[in-house]
Order: C-alpha cells, then structure tokens, then sequence
C-alpha cells in the first residue's frame, strides 16, 4: 500500500482539489481545469441542461444552443464567457438573417459559435 | 543473310528492352490520369505514386507527383499538398505550379504571412505574367492582414492586360469597402451603456434591440416592485439577472460591431482571391 502511494505522481494530490469538466470541441472530448468561482454557473447550466430543458420541450434554433454556448464559453473565457452567455441569450432567435445556416438532425440551426 | 535476321533480332531485343520502360509508364500512366479525371483521387495517388516509385527515372516524375499535390487538394486535404508540391520544387525549383499552387494553398488556409513568405523566395525566379500573378496573390494576403494599402499597392504593379482587368476589379472592391461606413464597436458599447438595446440598433439587429429593451426593462421593473415589497431575495436575483444582462449587452454589443466588420472584410477578401 505505501509503495502504491509511493509510486503515485506528486500532482494527481493537487489536482483532486480543483475542479474539472469535459466538454465537448471540434468533436473531441476535452478535460479542462478551471477554477472554483466558474463551478456554480457550470452546475446551473448543467441543471438546465439536464432537467429543465427536457421538461420546457422547445429547442434552440441557434447552433450551438444557449446553454452549449454558454458552457464552452465560461470555460474557455471564465468572466469573459458569462457575459458572452448574457449577450447571446439577447440574441437568441432574433436577426437570424444574419447568422450562416447549416441543417442539423433535419432541422435548420443558424451558426453563431463562440470564437476565442 | 542469317547474321542479317540475327542483327535484326537483336535490334528488336534491344529497342523493346529500352522502350519497355516508357510502355509500361505510359500505360500506368493512362490508369493514373483516368483515375484522377473520375474524381478517383485516392486510387489516382497509389497509381501516381507506384509508377513514381518503380520508375524513378521516368520522363512524367514531375507531372505524377504534381498530379498526386493536385489530387490532395481536390481532396482538401491541403498540407499534404503542400508537401508533394514542395517535392517537385525540390527537383525543380523554378516549376510555375507549384510556387503558384503553394502560395494560393496558403492564402486558402488563410496562413497570410507564409504565402508572404513564399512568393518572397521565389518571386526573383519569375517574369512577366507569372510575376503578375504572384503580385496578385500578394496584393490578396495584404488585403487578408488588413493592410489596405500594401494591398493596393501590389494590385497597381500588374502589367499583363488579362490580369490588370482583375486587379482593377479588386481595386475597386477595396475602395467601396473603404468608403464603406463601417460600425464602430466604441459607439455601439457607449450606446447599449447608455440605452440597453440601442447598440443593437445602431447595428441593425432590431429585433434584438426590442428584446433587449423589453427583457431590461422586465428584470428592471421586477427588481424595484420586490424592493418596495420587502422581498430582498427576489430583488437581489432579478438584480443580478439585470445586471448580468446589462453588462452583457455592452459586451455583446461591442464583440459583434467586430464580427460585422470582420464579415464585411471576409466579403470582400472572397470576392478579390484568385479562384484556381
């Protein structure tokens, strides 16, 4: 047993303390580390996500949806990235003559991605 | 008369032993050519390349490994093509296409500054409408990093006439986009801090605008009745949720007076390339 924790890199200790998320990029899976204060937006977005967007039914019709959008951009902006949430759910839906169309599952999305 | 058959046995020997290389190049190389005009690039390569490999001294090395760069770029699959192009400048530095094709492939990737770096190497080797077409491409990467004048600059040194019809094109495309009154990302910011919504306008995303106006002004009104209520946590939230969204618009605002300018840029950069 204490060869095992003898053997154990020093940094896996630090890193159980800090907060990690995956998400989705370019299609890939990425771990990102981020920091504490960007926990609580995560899990409210996660919640929304995961139960009251099941429940509210409709569907963003902008890609990726507001709360995609807002996930990768507090992760990959922190402060920066909460506005860019607020800023979008502004736009969301309106003006969507303005935005490039791609059609995803049979449905018509209108591309506005976050751009670091 | 029999040394006569024998010497003319031996000529035909000797002449197909010499010519079978050439038979079987050529041949190969009707299936390669065939393969890559049915859109087949990927057999076309493995063809390209075999009669390359088994034939290393065969008078088509340089069109067949062109031919596998083009098949790669017909594929997108752009560095790879960069690589097989910078093959055939490696046997022949001064070959047109691929110092065209890899300065284009560049700019199509929007990697400006290489495409820069390239026709700088090799702009010395050229002459005429060659030349031109390099300034071209230069005058486009200029334009593509924003340096309006350089671009123009480099679209006036065209000389050939068939060219000069283009560059005169992108001149004028350039101008228009320079007399263009474009948004101001500081206006619609102090706009959207002095009125919510009206940033928006200025951009013309109106139906943003309203929304903006009507969602402050919601989060505002709901903020002041739970104050006056005495319901501090429902002030506090709508507060908050107010706050954030404020501070959005302004941000937003702002980010997307860039984005505006930078699509109207990107028109314009689409309508000067080359299309190869």
């Amino acid at each position: 047993m204490s060869l095992m924790s003898a053997q154990e890199p020093a940094d896996i200790q630090t890193d159980k303390h800090q907060f990690s998320e995956s998400y989705l990029k370019n299609g890939y899976t990425l771990e990102v580390r981020v920091p504490v204060y960007i926990k609580p937006f995560i899990f409210i977005i996660d919640f929304y996500q995961n139960y009251l967007g099941r429940i509210k039914g409709s569907y963003c019709p902008m890609y990726p949806s507001c709360s995609e959008y807002g996930k990768n951009a507090i992760l990959n902006n922190r402060f920066e990235g909460i506005l860019m949430t607020f800023d979008r759910l502004h736009r969301c839906s309106h003006d969507l003559h303005i935005y490039e169309v791609i059609i995803i599952d049979g449905r018509i999305k209108y591309i506005d991605e976050v751009h670091n | 008369m029999k040394y006569t058959i024998r010497l003319f046995q031996l000529f035909l020997l000797l002449n197909s032993l010499i010519h079978s290389q050439s038979i079987v190049d050529n041949t190969s190389n009707i299936v390669a050519e065939k393969l890559f005009n049915e859109n087949k690039y990927d057999l076309a390569i493995i063809e390209f390349f075999r009669i390359n490999t088994l034939f290393p001294d065969n008078n088509n090395f340089i069109h067949n490994q062109s031919r596998i760069a083009e098949a790669y770029k017909n594929k997108g699959l752009y560095i790879e093509s960069i690589n097989e192009y910078k093959k055939v400048l490696r046997l022949d530095k001064n070959h047109w296409n691929s110092v065209f094709q890899i300065s284009s492939l560049f700019q199509s990737m929007l990697h400006f500054y290489e495409s820069n770096a390239f026709i700088i190497d090799h702009v010395q080797n050229f002459q005429g409408v060659k030349l031109d077409s390099l300034f071209y491409l230069r005058g486009t990467n200029e334009f593509g990093l924003m340096d309006v004048d350089s671009a123009k600059h480099f679209f006036t040194l065209i000389k050939d006439e068939k060219l000069q019809v283009e560059a005169r094109k992108a001149l004028n495309a350039i101008e228009k986009y320079q007399d263009k009154q474009h948004h101001s990302p500081k206006m619609a910011k102090y706009l959207n801090a002095v009125f919510p919504g009206l940033g928006y306008f200025y951009l013309g995303l109106i139906q943003t605008s309203l929304a903006t106006m009507s969602v402050e002004a919601i989060f505002l009104y709901s903020t002041l009745a739970t104050y006056n209520n005495g319901y501090s946590f429902g002030s506090l939230m709508s507060g908050l949720f107010f706050t954030g969204f404020y501070a959005g618009s302004i941000y937003g605002a702002e980010q997307f007076a860039h984005k505006l300018n930078k699509n109207s840029h990107k028109k314009v950069f689409i309508g000067i390339k080359l299309q190869n």
